[in-house]
């Protein structure tokens, strides 16, 4: 068997530009990463980071003004951004899924809970209307809402936000996708509830042998739940490792920076590290290191010479000049 | 601040201090004239201390009440029923200039950013504002302070010619802080001041309220959902939950043994990455809270407690013990 | 800094420019009608009744846009109806913008029964059509540029009201009115400086609109000879007058028909520019 075979997901040197008045933004400058099947994949970052924007690219999903403008990504060999669209609405819902990061605002409130879940499985199971409600009340199961029966005709707005989102899941998963991207699903949660909703999203991963992309700020989140993390800086991705690595041996200094600015349970009182000064929007050609300006390891070339991906560890890669300047 | 320390703080008159405080809001439901209110006890019953130049945090999910309560606090809500005092002094009950002058000793940062800046005043002018209103009238001896306070939240004086939609979360973050503060207040109230923010951010505000509270004495009542912030900030902790406090202690003592069913969940719900990276399990989670279907009479915690006892249907807990107050009956007895 | 972009936009986009253009227009022949009137719009000439528009009557006259049945020059007619348009036009807007605009403040901020209330009187405005409410009080107070001024001002007050009280209901649970509340400052304060601004951008894109309303409906009643007495040129009076002569000499009802038609267009098409660009500027 090859070995990429394994491989679910496969984003190589993707860019993807932002029309704005006067110009264009780098939303995603140079983007490389790999899930393997049954991966639970991390993506790392604050606003405007990029994440958001990776994650509209491989769906297709940019707004408007956004395009790609280089790259590939393939799913299972093959490449999304260069499919057509018929393609690509085949594939959405069906073999790739995507769950996001407002249940408020993420459902269609005119229709119930019943019929936008039944919608893809009607779309691309061809089932009918009763074949639909039939498995449509099996992942209502599955997902955690109780009363299926009575639920299945309610309308999004009589449910809490910790309910609406578990119907985004169910909708997500209802035909069993390959690939599953979570951009920030429980952001708008309380803690509790984001618990559950983790939990759950694992436990139908592992029922159905999906993978996982997991997009959020929240790196205690990703610890827990991710084999890999990747930290994405200003568009670009600054560190891949495995979890357990990025925690222990950060390389890269944001992302050491990032794990020294969390207020965590252990430390009370005491100064926090916070990262100084604002991520920059990308505009008008690069020079040098994005995170330079900002950068406690600062050296005198950071601002002139633009760093490539390094892999100083097998598996841990990072985009640094302290690490060396080529591959 | 030592668990002393903040008792000594507590035995004297207590900087601010809440007395049985009730919010409700009713909801008409049904038909005109014929529907009923749906009363919504936002907050139930509170009572709180807060010492001068101390930290009270107040820990709740959304629907535990804890914003009302802040606003309530500053009378920007008016309340059902309850009292607050400041330094001893009902804060409503003096005349409308009396009670004026006293809500200005009393100022709100909130959560977001982008709404608590006038969208069309100059970030200078929604400070000079305050200035004012605490009857400055000179020209200079404004721009002067204005400097100051500017300078005190970290900004710069290109800051300030311009308007709110310019600057990043965090700088109009700043800028809130530095209108609290420019009527020299004395208590502050902090309404998820970081949690809209990025967290690096977040940091560079915390260490903000943190320096800012040594230089100028204040005493913050910090609400949050977020226990790691609590706890950066925090002497004394009250957890809520739907209205009522349901346990609070000095924040040693409830990091170190959380007695309630509800605080307990909260901890154990927190994702952790512990100081050596490695990751740390998580406890076992209940069910998702039960709309409306609190018990009448008594514990609002049972739907979801995992120690409910029949006891817990008929008698509402309140709050027992001496430093560390819990409202539950199953505390101290065996699981 | 901001206005100065607003300005390079406006020259930038056809749409505003052609409304600004028709709009300057329209001011400049009302101000200026004295200069640009080639003749007296009230100077009638018999032998020279309706003449058609590039002619030259009997006695050595050149009209442009031709002459009315009582030969007076439909050019200076126009320019001079200009004027009665514009003034009632702009005029009652502000009034009604005035009224409207303060009692949905009110309404808005205090709510409850005040705001029942405001919004009741609302409701029985817009129950009753404009016309009639024009014809009801102009019986009572007789004709006359004032009294239209009036009428027209009642009718057009309840749009400002209901919008910016919508906007009000939403921008007074905003949390920097909260803090400005915090701040110790009155209710008055807060609603000028504080909600006022903040509710405004929609209320002078009713005002363009409003004012291309007035101005109809002030040719209505002019065409109803509701309006200024018939010595006074105005764009609905020609109107009125030029019916009874549409097949003879179309000019009479069909010029001034145009010209309330572009002015109402113009002043639409900047409307709906200005909308566009009054909104909350869109961040990277």
């Amino acid at each position: 068997m090859n070995m990429t075979d394994n491989i679910t997901l496969e984003v190589e040197d993707l860019y993807t530009h932002i029309g704005v008045q006067g110009g264009e933004v780098r939303g995603v400058d140079g983007v490389s990463f790999v899930i393997r099947r049954g991966e639970v994949f991390g993506l790392a970052g604050e606003s405007g980071s990029g994440k958001s924007m990776t994650a509209f690219s491989i769906m297709r999903l940019l707004p408007l003004r956004g395009r790609v403008v280089q790259g590939s990504v393939r799913f299972k060999g093959e490449d999304l951004v260069t499919a057509s669209a018929e393609r690509i609405s085949a594939l959405r819902g069906d073999r790739v899924a995507m769950i996001f990061q407002d249940p408020m605002t993420s459902l269609n409130p005119v229709f119930t809970i019943g019929d936008q879940i039944g919608e893809s499985l009607r779309q691309h199971r061809g089932m009918n209307a009763s074949e639909a409600r039939v498995k449509t009340m099996q992942l209502l199961e599955s997902v955690g809402i109780g009363d299926a029966d009575r639920r299945f005709g309610s309308y999004p707005h009589e449910f809490s936000g910790g309910m609406r989102q578990r119907v985004m899941i169910a909708m997500a998963l209802a035909c069993s996708p390959d690939l599953l991207i979570a951009d920030e699903p429980t952001t708008a949660l309380d803690v509790t509830i984001e618990k559950q909703i983790l939990a759950l999203i694992e436990e139908l991963r592992a029922d159905i042998g999906a993978a996982i992309l997991l997009i959020t700020h929240n790196l205690a989140l990703l610890a827990e739940h991710c084999d890999r993390i990747a930290v994405m800086y200003a568009g670009q991705i600054v560190e891949t490792a495995a979890t357990e690595e990025l925690l222990s041996k950060p390389l890269h200094p944001y992302t050491k920076a990032l794990l020294g600015s969390m207020p965590r349970s252990h430390i009370s009182k005491g100064r926090l590290k916070p990262v100084t000064g604002l991520p920059p929007t990308i505009t008008g050609e690069r020079r040098g290191c994005a995170f330079a300006p900002r950068c406690p390891a600062r050296m005198a070339h950071c601002d002139s010479v633009g760093p490539l991906i390094l892999e100083p560890e097998p598996g841990h890669q990072v985009r640094c000049l302290l690490f060396g300047e080529r591959p | 601040m030592t668990v002393e320390n903040s008792m000594d703080a507590l035995a004297q008159t207590p900087l601010v201090e809440v007395v049985n405080l009730r919010k409700n809001f009713s909801k008409r439901r049904g038909l005109p004239f014929f529907g009923r209110d749906d009363v919504v006890r936002a907050v139930d019953g509170v009572s709180l201390k807060i010492g001068k130049g101390q930290t009270l945090g107040l820990v709740g999910e959304s629907g535990s009440g804890k914003s009302t309560l802040g606003r309530v606090l500053l009378d920007l809500v008016p309340r059902t029923a309850g009292s607050v005092l400041f330094e001893g002094q009902e804060i409503g009950g003096a005349s409308v200039a009396a009670s004026r002058a006293l809500r200005r000793r009393m100022q709100i940062v909130f959560q977001d950013p982008y709404a608590s800046l006038n969208p069309r005043m100059l970030v200078g002018e929604s400070i000079r504002e305050g200035l004012r209103a605490g009857g400055m009238s000179d020209t200079a001896q404004i721009e002067s302070r204005l400097g100051e306070l500017v300078a005190a939240v970290g900004l710069g004086p290109e800051h300030i010619h311009i308007y709110p939609h310019r600057l990043s979360g965090g700088q109009r973050q700043r800028v809130a802080i530095a209108r609290a503060l420019s009527v020299n207040p004395s208590f502050i109230v902090a309404d998820e001041p970081v949690s809209a923010l990025d967290l690096s951010i977040q940091a560079q505000i915390l260490n903000l309220l943190a320096d800012l509270q040594a230089q100028f004495g204040l005493t913050y009542l910090l609400i949050s959902h977020d226990l790691n912030v609590i706890r950066y900030l925090a002497d004394y902790v009250a957890v809520m939950y739907r209205g009522r406090i349901v346990e609070e202690a000095p924040a040693e003592q409830l990091f170190a043994d959380p007695q309630h069913p509800y605080t307990q969940l909260l901890f154990s719900a927190l994702p952790k990455i512990d100081h050596r990276g490695k990751r740390v399990a998580r406890g076992v989670a209940a069910s998702e809270p039960a709309r409306g279907a609190v018990p009448e009479g008594g514990c609002a915690f049972y739907p979801r407690c995992v120690r409910a006892a029949p006891a817990c249907l008929n008698t509402e807990p309140v709050l027992t013990g001496n430093k560390h107050r819990t409202a539950c009956f199953r505390v101290g007895e065996p699981e | 800094m901001e206005g100065h972009n607003f300005f390079r936009e406006m020259l930038r986009s056809r749409k505003a420019m052609f409304g600004v253009c028709v709009v300057s227009l329209i001011v400049l022949s009302a101000i200026f009608s004295p200069w640009l009137a080639p003749y007296d719009p009230g100077t009638q000439n018999l032998i020279g009744r309706l003449a058609k528009p590039l002619a030259t009557t009997a006695d050595g006259r050149f009209h442009p846009l031709g002459t009315d049945q009582l030969g007076r020059d439909i050019l200076s007619r126009l320019i001079y109806g200009a004027r009665v348009s514009l003034l009632v036009g702009t005029v009652a807007s502000l009034i009604a913008g005035t009224l409207g605009v303060t009692l949905g403040l009110i309404a808005g901020y205090f709510g409850g029964r005040i705001d029942a209330m405001i919004m009741r009187l609302c409701d029985v405005q817009l129950a009753l059509p404009y016309i009639l409410i024009a014809i009801s009080v102009l019986a009572l107070l007789g004709n006359g540029l004032i009294n239209i001024i009036i009428v027209l001002s009642l009718t057009q007050w309840v749009t400002y009201a209901r919008v910016v009280r919508s906007g009000t209901l939403s921008v007074k649970e905003k949390e920097f009115v909260l803090a400005a509340k915090a701040l110790g400052f009155g209710s008055p304060k807060i609603m000028l400086r504080y909600v006022l601004p903040n509710v405004f951008a929609p209320v002078i894109v009713i005002a363009t609109f409003s004012v291309a309303q007035t101005i109809i409906a002030e040719s209505a009643l002019s065409f109803l000879g509701l309006s200024v007495p018939p010595s006074i040129p105005s764009w609905g009076g020609m109107l009125a007058d030029g019916r009874t002569y549409l097949v003879v000499a179309w000019w009479l009802a069909t010029l001034p028909g145009l010209a309330i038609t572009f002015t109402v267009i113009g002043v639409n098409l900047f409307g709906d520019w200005l909308r566009d660009h009054l909104d909350p500027k869109l961040q990277v």
